[in-house]
């Protein structure tokens, strides 16, 4: 169909005023916030795979008829809320049209009975949390895309926030949700606590990447705000010590909110006047009722002294409170300066991470000729395993297809190692376009069932084609 | 061809909290303690402003100079790891952050016998904020200063300096010795060192001066300060007051203000 007469149906159902074409518009959506862009666009790059429109979505009704029609005739849609992705998720191929929901910004009701929110997807996460925050509640979710993210976008990305080994992910707070088909249905599954009906519905949805659907409506769980909140830094002589304090504290039964482990770097980088020179920082924050908060930070203190670490009082999460989103800002000044930097976030069992750890660290120092640098923390736990967060800068020459060559290296080194130790590539940022490379590998056997449930829910595989699964 | 670049040691006052901004009692300063030390970042800018002119001119000899304790040895890497071919500590233990003719005056201890055709300056330090260090030591050297510099380039034996005014920009040539203060453009921001160059820069040999000293101990010719106006008495004076009684007292004197005015 011919690009104008698509424009024209749209046109037609949400008025012109929320269908933009303009090229700068398009370009501005031609991409996330992901490092590699961040550099290139600092050496010239700029999006030349555009799309043909971008739909400011308002109801489920029109998502609806918008999708039927993109179905029917065969056009790529990428759903779009906060625009906070880092995987290359939100581009857009030549000919595709973005679906906006950031305008379904209602919260539609507070359950104080139920302790749960229903929200519209574009719901900003900040503004909720503010919301709720008023009334004595909290979500209890707090990525590091809080300022940007809007709740449709973090259920469809399985995001997970920074107070999550006492909260959860995303997947641990959704009670329901509702979407759009790309043929068209409108599909919701109730809010229940659980059920035993068969496979988990909300799965679907969670981590869905827009490839089987748009994400138009949805409840969370919510938490009363804590009534104590104990907070505690501690020295710790090496990584794996950590690691090990940590794995003790989460074996044992207890959850403190925020649990986090920063490598020797890290620590020298962020909180230098607290540590002797080669020494890692562990960070807990515990909270919740009165009694329970300090019960279980006398018992991670006691854990840690254990191990050796030196208690550095509660000054350093004074410090990451505030600061904790910093790395958003870091970023871009790093591209201002030329050099290819980003984060890679991989998970594993407690057997492996180390090994994953120490291995990349070691490659990156070998194999990367310009390497700025390599670190890396912990900063969700489980009783199976963690998350190892690496950050990394190099320089490169500046030019678009060497800051490629450059990124592809370095998250290469991170993704290969993680799979090498069983380890799973992704923890909480999305597979987008970029890591589609690694999903066979990452899914191994499983991977068909990836393939069949993507052809049974886009038979025609308009949905934003390329993420999860490569294109080719 | 040389140039020297002064570079300090500051904390990191992003880091400060909200909350922290407070004078403590016992210490009658602002607690800070918590801050990384990092390169003041106008000193940055003139390092990168250095460093580019050294990409464009290889026969152009770079050093970088910092005063204080071993300590400051870090900021010094963090210029050999860019690039700088030589790092100068002047060895002094004690505090000099409110006299910027101390600092001068030692640096000037240093720089006179170098004979550079280009000293480049910071504007100002970020934890005092005087602006007097560059100025004060051109004026020691007998040569001129350009302040506000926001680039440089060096051409066919001329300096190229971009530079802010009232009136907008000025472009002005001139021939060296100069001391510039940099205030630094857009995007100027230091370079960032390679891990490699970073190990590298820790082996180097920093070129320690300990015969220099500062104005307390050599007599100075330059400046002699006839009397000191104190308004942190004000603040000493009122220190255990509440915020609130200090800013009645700040609008009480405002409203003087407006009336002697008229």
């Amino acid at each position: 169909m011919e690009q104008a007469r698509i424009v024209e149906f749209f046109e037609d159902v949400l008025g012109k005023e929320r269908v933009a074409t303009e090229v700068a518009v398009l370009k501005e959506y031609g991409t996330d916030i992901t490092g590699l862009r961040m550099v290139q666009k600092e050496f010239g790059w700029e999006p030349t795979e555009l799309a043909t429109c971008i739909l400011k979505i308002h109801t489920k009704e029109e998502a609806v008829k918008v999708l039927t029609f993109m179905n029917e005739n065969n056009i790529v849609s990428i759903p779009r809320t906060g625009g906070s992705g880092v995987c290359l998720g939100l581009e857009t191929p030549t000919g595709s049209v973005v679906l906006d929901l950031s305008d379904m910004n209602e919260i539609l009701e507070i359950n104080e009975e139920n302790l749960t929110v229903r929200v519209q997807a574009g719901v900003p996460l900040q503004v909720l949390e503010e919301t709720l925050n008023k009334k004595g509640y909290t979500t209890g979710h707090f990525p590091q895309s809080l300022p940007l993210a809007q709740m449709g976008g973090l259920v469809a990305t399985r995001s997970i926030g920074q107070f999550s080994t006492m909260y959860g992910g995303i997947e641990d707070m959704l009670v329901g949700i509702e979407g759009v088909l790309p043929t068209g249905e409108l599909v919701k599954i109730k809010e229940i606590p659980r059920k035993s009906t068969g496979p988990d519905l909300r799965h679907i949805w969670l981590g869905s990447e827009g490839a089987f659907g748009v994400i138009t409506e949805l409840s969370v769980r919510i938490f009363k705000l804590a009534e104590e909140r104990v907070m505690q830094a501690f020295a710790i002589d090496q990584f794996q010590t950590g690691l090990e304090v940590i794995k003790e504290i989460v074996q044992m039964g207890y959850k403190p909110a925020v649990t986090r482990l920063h490598d020797a770097v890290e620590a020298y980088q962020s909180y230098g006047p607290f540590i002797n020179e080669g020494e890692s920082i562990l960070l807990f924050i515990s909270e919740g009722p009165k009694g329970f908060a300090t019960l279980e930070g006398n018992a991670v203190a006691e854990v840690v002294g254990k191990h050796g670490g030196r208690a550095l009082g509660s000054k350093p999460l004074e410090v990451w409170l505030v600061h904790r989103n910093d790395i958003c800002d870091h970023l871009d000044m790093y591209a201002k300066q030329g050099a290819v930097a980003d984060t890679c976030e991989i998970s594993a069992m407690w057997s492996d991470i180390g090994k994953i750890y120490q291995e990349v660290l070691a490659r990156a120092k070998a194999e990367v000729p310009h390497l700025v640098q390599m670190t890396g923390h912990s900063s969700h736990s489980y009783q199976q395993g963690t998350n190892i967060y690496f950050m990394f800068g190099a320089m490169c020459a500046p030019d678009v297809a060497e800051a490629q060559k450059t990124y592809d290296k370095l998250f290469g080194i991170v993704m290969e190692t993680t799979l090498k130790y069983n380890g799973s590539i992704c923890h909480h940022h999305g597979v987008g376009r970029y890591r589609t490379k690694w999903m066979k590998e990452e899914l191994g056997s499983a991977y068909p069932m990836l393939e069949k449930m993507k052809n049974a829910f886009d038979p025609k595989g308009i949905m934003n084609q390329g993420v999860l699964i490569p294109k080719n | 061809m040389l140039m020297v670049s002064c570079i300090k040691q500051v904390k990191d006052l992003e880091m400060i909290l909200e909350n922290d901004w407070i004078i403590q009692e016992e210490s009658e300063d602002v607690d800070i303690y918590y801050a990384n030390k990092i390169m003041n970042v106008y000193d940055e800018a003139a390092l990168e402003l250095m460093l580019r002119m050294k990409d464009e001119n290889e026969s152009i000899e770079t050093k970088a100079i910092s005063l204080g304790s071993i300590e400051c040895e870090a900021v010094i890497r963090k210029a050999l790891a860019v690039g700088v071919d030589e790092g100068i500590r002047i060895d002094y233990e004690q505090t000099l952050k409110d006299s910027s003719q101390n600092i001068a005056t030692m640096l000037y201890g240093v720089v006179k016998s170098l004979n550079p055709e280009l000293i480049l300056c910071g504007s100002q330090a970020d934890n005092g904020s005087y602006g007097m260090t560059g100025q004060l030591l051109a004026e020691m050297l007998d040569w001129p200063v350009i302040t506000k510099v926001t680039d440089i380039k060096y051409l066919d034996g001329t300096f190229h300096i971009t530079r802010l005014c009232n009136e907008g920009k000025e472009y002005i040539r001139v021939k060296g010795p100069i001391v510039i203060t940099v205030i630094g453009g857009e995007n100027q921001f230091l370079r960032m060192a390679t891990l490699r160059s970073t190990m590298e820069a820790k082996k180097k040999n920093i070129d320690v001066k300990t015969e220099v000293k500062p104005v307390e101990e050599a007599e100075s010719i330059y400046l002699s300060i006839e009397k000191v106006c104190k308004e942190c008495d004000f603040i000493c004076e009122t220190k255990k007051e509440s915020i609130k009684e200090q800013f009645d007292k700040i609008l009480e004197a405002n409203e003087l203000m407006k009336k002697v005015i008229g």
